[in-house]
């Protein structure tokens, strides 16, 4: 499993090529979604399109009421990676908040970016009191 | 895909061995989505905002809308419900938590376990689970979060029109029955059910719903092979799921192959941290509001929809239109169905069609003459045999479960 986890986060950063297709390789055959996560110059949109879609297809994101906060999408990944247990690392989190509030949630760019530096710096210098879970 | 048509064939072949779960299935949550399809879907717009859908025809189904394709969650169209009291299978919704899902059971090597606080342990196959009493039961199944993206304020999560519930015919045994195969300790508490669907990551929380060993016990909860008559179909859990008439969804476990007699009371995720309800008489707060406490979702709110009306209908001043439509609850039974047709100044009674079991749809009919012309609003609410009703406005909570507002149909009398 370990393994398997240092493919996915090498599929994330290099492209998807190693990763083996497992899926849906069985008989049956599900329809699949068309276009996945909208594309952006954003850079959480390389990470949500390799980590997110490995588990699950973008309409979770793009089927959510419009406006969905910057609070939510944060949230949501947080929960992503602590409950559900998906490999994504807590330096990848700012990027991916950011694009999918920017995209799905509407948020003024500006004000998404500055929320990312924000966080990164928090993950570089915890204040005292944070813990940051590596 | 023509050949998962509901057709005696492509039954037969359809669900052939369990080998994928042990070794590729276990990860068969994971696709890389290398080809999109192309985009000339037929489409749907449901109405709330990002309300976009595509309809797709899945395995076993007719097309459906598609909430999400990985994992399937497929909504029915309305229109279905007012095609009969019986949801046809190729129609009936799907839900799932995790994209690992079983594309094939094989029957040979399937196994229904029972063990934990039990004197004999259980190893079943389904045809061993066939010889117990045959049960049989109509019951509404409805998803906790059906017509979530009708709260206002919107609420996160599955944005869901009225489509996730349905109504069938479920035949299988008693939970009781095999428990007491088994038997139950007088130590027992709770018992954990789980299915063959996993999660796609490793130590993702596996989705495991318990009930109270005096529910499991109770004769109504049943395990079901059957629905309305045909084997499940694999996306509504084939080869056997769990039955809890009158209880949300969520409890349904399906691909059931697990059942854990437990004495204490089960504490995963699905349990103790999601479908979790405000513990108050609504079940509600005020929007935005985090509930003080909470309980596990339980029974069914009650409901009633217009199904033969869409919003936006024309109709004509001085000539009746019949109106038709269903109710349920929780179990309690439909008492009453009432119709306004003055956007809810006065209301009168409806005619109620015979009760096939207090678990299911129950129609009910009326009619209405428009008197003058304009645009008026009808309106529908049952109330239940403990003297439940439906409110104006959706109870709200934080989760966006149990909807059950007044529904609400526009028409125009020209």
């Amino acid at each position: 499993m370990k393994y398997l986890h240092k493919q996915l986060l090498h599929c994330v950063v290099y492209g998807c090529t190693l990763l083996p297709v497992a899926a849906l390789a069985a008989g049956v055959e599900f329809p699949q979604e068309t276009g996945g996560y909208k594309k952006s110059d954003l850079p959480g949109y390389k990470i949500a399109s390799g980590l997110c879609l490995m588990c699950h297809s973008s309409q979770y994101a793009s089927s959510q009421p419009p406006k969905s906060s910057p609070a939510y999408w944060n949230a949501t990944i947080h929960k992503m990676k602590d409950v559900y247990k998906a490999p994504v690392t807590d330096e990848m989190i700012p990027a991916v908040v950011e694009y999918l509030s920017v995209e799905y949630g509407g948020q003024d760019r500006a004000a998404a970016h500055a929320d990312y530096e924000k966080a990164m710096a928090k993950l570089k210098a915890p204040a005292a009191g944070d813990s940051v879970k590596k | 895909m023509r050949d998962f048509a509901n057709t005696k064939d492509a039954r037969r072949r359809r669900f052939l061995k369990t080998a994928g779960y042990a070794g590729v299935g276990l990860w068969s949550g994971l696709a890389w989505p290398t080809a999109f399809a192309a985009a000339d879907k037929e489409t749907i717009t449901l109405p709330f905002g990002n309300g976009e859908r595509v309809l797709e025809a899945f395995p076993g189904k007719r097309p459906l809308i598609v909430l999400t394709n990985r994992p399937p969650q497929l909504e029915t169209p309305f229109s279905v419900f007012n095609d009969g009291l019986i949801t046809p299978n190729d129609a009936f919704f799907v839900r799932y938590h995790w994209s690992g899902i079983p594309t094939e059971v094989d029957l040979k090597t399937y196994r229904l376990k029972v063990h934990g606080s039990v004197s004999k342990p259980l190893e079943l196959t389904l045809d061993e689970l066939k010889k117990l009493p045959v049960r049989e039961i109509t019951a509404v199944h409805q998803c906790s979060g059906n017509s979530r993206g009708f709260f206002e304020p919107r609420i996160n999560g599955g944005q869901l029109a009225h489509g996730a519930m349905g109504n069938a015919k479920w035949k299988g045994v008693a939970l009781k029955d095999v428990l007491e195969l088994a038997g139950v300790a007088g130590s027992a508490k709770q018992v954990a059910f789980n299915g063959l669907d996993h999660p796609p990551v490793p130590d993702g929380p596996d989705f495991i719903k318990a009930l109270d060993i005096d529910h499991g016990m109770d004769g109504e909860v049943m395990l079901a092979w059957s629905m309305n008559d045909e084997d499940l179909p694999l996306l509504n859990g084939y080869p056997l799921r769990l039955i809890v008439p009158g209880y949300y969804g969520t409890y349904w476990v399906k691909h059931l192959n697990d059942i854990h007699v437990m004495d204490d009371v089960f504490d995963g995720f699905w349990m103790s941290k999601a479908y979790r309800i405000p513990d108050n008489e609504c079940h509600c707060v005020k929007p935005g509001e985090t509930p003080e406490k909470t309980i596990p979702i339980e029974r069914f709110s009650v409901r009633s929809f217009i199904t033969n009306v869409a919003d936006g209908t024309q109709v004509q001043v001085g000539k009746p239109q019949a109106l038709r439509g269903i109710a349920f609850d929780g179990g309690s039974g439909i008492k009453s169905v009432q119709i306004s047709t003055d956007g809810g100044k006065q209301w009168s009674d409806t005619k109620l069609g015979d009760e096939i079991s207090k678990y299911s749809f129950r129609e009910w009919t009326s009619e209405f003459t428009p008197q003058t012309k304009g645009e008026t609003t009808l309106m529908v609410r049952a109330t239940n045999q403990k003297g439940e009703t439906q409110p104006m406005q959706a109870n709200w909570n934080p989760s966006g479960y149990r909807m059950n507002r007044i529904e609400q149909i526009r028409v125009t009398a020209a």
